[in-house]
């Protein structure tokens, strides 16, 4: 009875495993497409709105849902609270904080350093098109994401499944 | 009054200018920052270098000289993080910060059909501390205020460089616009054409200086098209323009005079003679169209009132003096 308990949990504890890896490969694709939404958003405010960054980034935070949106309006407040400093260190603050609580990947987080680089030191032109250079790499890191999504969403879930069953039957 | 200026500073240049006594805090009219070379500060007509524990040096090999990353924090700072809002005063070399305060700028200079668009790789950095003295022209009001008429006098200020003109052309239109109580003279509307962005220190075109319940601005507006701006729209009682000079500024003078609308000028110069000689502005003075000269000097310290003229030049009796 006990050795029964002890396989399903087992088993449980592999496929969840499994799941938790086949949902990073199903949100990848979603939060990268979400994140270029939000440097559109960006692109407006600043170029038609002229809005202040922290305004701007605010107004991104408010319609990205999720973790993503939590590093924007981070980066809001970090921009109106941190005394003295640049508005990268704001950026890299924000990424720092929520990154981890999204599914992107290391070089996402590349990408999104890179971009914080330029936020906000230049004039409009100058701000689109660094804006639009991070919206097309963050398209070709999705389209990449969506392969890997096709090849290892069911892959990780089955395995994860089946990984559980071997070691019961191995201990068994 | 510091504290504006703290807050646009990086945290170390910040600490530099806090470790300095208080007196001479008070007393700085500049700081200058320029990437690699040494931090100065201007107080009372001197300059001296800060070094990195924030004393007064002229040893420049004991100076604090700022590096890449100060000049691009400072960047930052003063633009709220957001430097794309700033075309405007990018193309004009200077950015008016909160509290009315100016900071000139220089760089690399980025040309569009041959005028300035902007300026990149900004590398200096001029603070200039704005230092509005309330009250500055308490002793020339009774040489404006036309107690009769209930009303002011067309007024010209003449004074060379640096003796407090525009300091006390912000006094006049806050005291004009709010009304002075001791007179009885309740305040009048009262249009400020700032182009150099002195006068009012607008941020956003919102004056930051204090410029009277009356006011408007028309911020780095040319001064002969603003005049003619505010005539046409905003029915003044008063123009107020800093540093007339131009054909245009004259003619635009001459209309108010046509409207009914008063005006208080400053002029570059030493007298009224130095003034008189400049082909676009003799006009003015030969038509009597100003009532008041009011000449400046450092004879004792910035402000010093040299000597009242009026239209016909002759020195202001006394009589007027005495309401002072």
């Amino acid at each position: 009875m006990l050795k029964l308990l002890g396989a399903t949990l087992i088993i449980a504890a592999s496929s969840f495993g499994g799941f938790y890896i086949a949902r990073l490969y199903r949100e990848r694709p979603i939060q990268l497409r979400m994140l270029g939404q939000a440097l559109r958003i960006l692109e407006t405010e600043i170029i038609y709105g002229s809005n202040p960054l922290y305004q701007a980034m605010e107004h991104i935070g408010q319609r990205v849902t999720g973790a993503l949106g939590l590093i924007f309006l981070t980066m809001s407040e970090n921009l109106l609270k941190f005394d003295g400093a640049s508005t990268f260190e704001c950026w890299e603050d924000a990424i720092n904080q929520h990154f981890h609580q999204t599914s992107l990947k290391k070089q996402d987080r590349e990408i999104l350093i890179n971009f914080g680089q330029t936020l906000g030191i230049s004039d409009k032109e100058d701000q689109m098109k660094h804006i639009r250079m991070t919206i097309q790499n963050l398209a070709a890191e999705e389209s990449l994401a969506r392969e890997e999504q096709k090849t290892y969403e069911k892959l990780s879930k089955n395995l994860g499944v089946l990984l559980g069953m071997l070691i019961v039957i191995l201990i068994y | 009054m510091l504290g504006e200026i703290s807050a646009i500073l990086p945290l170390n240049i910040r600490w530099i200018i806090e470790q300095l006594n208080q007196e001479i805090q008070e007393k700085i009219e500049e700081i200058r920052i320029r990437e690699k070379l040494p931090l100065e500060i201007i107080y009372e007509d001197q300059q001296a270098f800060l070094t990195p524990r924030g004393q007064l040096t002229n040893n420049i090999e004991q100076a604090y000289y700022p590096t890449r990353e100060d000049t691009f924090k400072l960047m930052n700072l003063i633009s709220n993080h957001s430097i794309y809002r700033l075309e405007e005063e990018l193309k004009r070399g200077y950015i008016t910060v909160k509290g009315g305060h100016r900071v000139g700028i220089a760089g690399k200079v980025i040309l569009e059909k041959g005028e300035v668009k902007t300026i990149r790789d900004i590398s200096s950095f001029n603070i200039r501390i704005a230092k509005q003295v309330i009250g500055s022209a308490d002793i020339i009001m009774p040489y404006i205020i036309d107690r009769k008429e209930k009303s002011i006098r067309n007024t010209l200020i003449i004074s060379p460089p640096q003796c407090g003109k525009t300091t006390l052309l912000r006094d006049v239109a806050r005291q004009i616009s709010s009304g002075i109580s001791k007179y009885h003279f309740s305040g009048i509307k009262v249009g400020i054409v700032d182009e150099r962005s002195e006068i009012a220190g607008c941020v956003r075109g919102v004056p930051q200086n204090q410029v009277g319940l009356r006011t408007d601005v028309l911020d780095a507006c040319p001064k002969a098209e603003g005049m003619m701006m505010f005539i046409r729209s905003m029915s003044p009682d008063v123009l107020i323009v800093d540093e007339i000079g131009r054909k245009e500024d004259a003619l635009a003078i001459f209309e108010a005079r046509n409207a009914g609308v008063k005006v208080i000028a400053t002029a570059h110069g030493s007298n009224v003679g130095e003034v008189a000689k400049r082909p676009s502005l003799s006009s003015l003075i030969q038509q009597e169209i100003f009532s008041r000269y009011i000449i400046l000097s450092r004879k004792r310290g910035v402000g010093t009132i040299e000597t009242v003229l009026d239209e016909q030049l002759k020195p202001v009796t006394s009589k007027e003096r005495i309401y002072a």
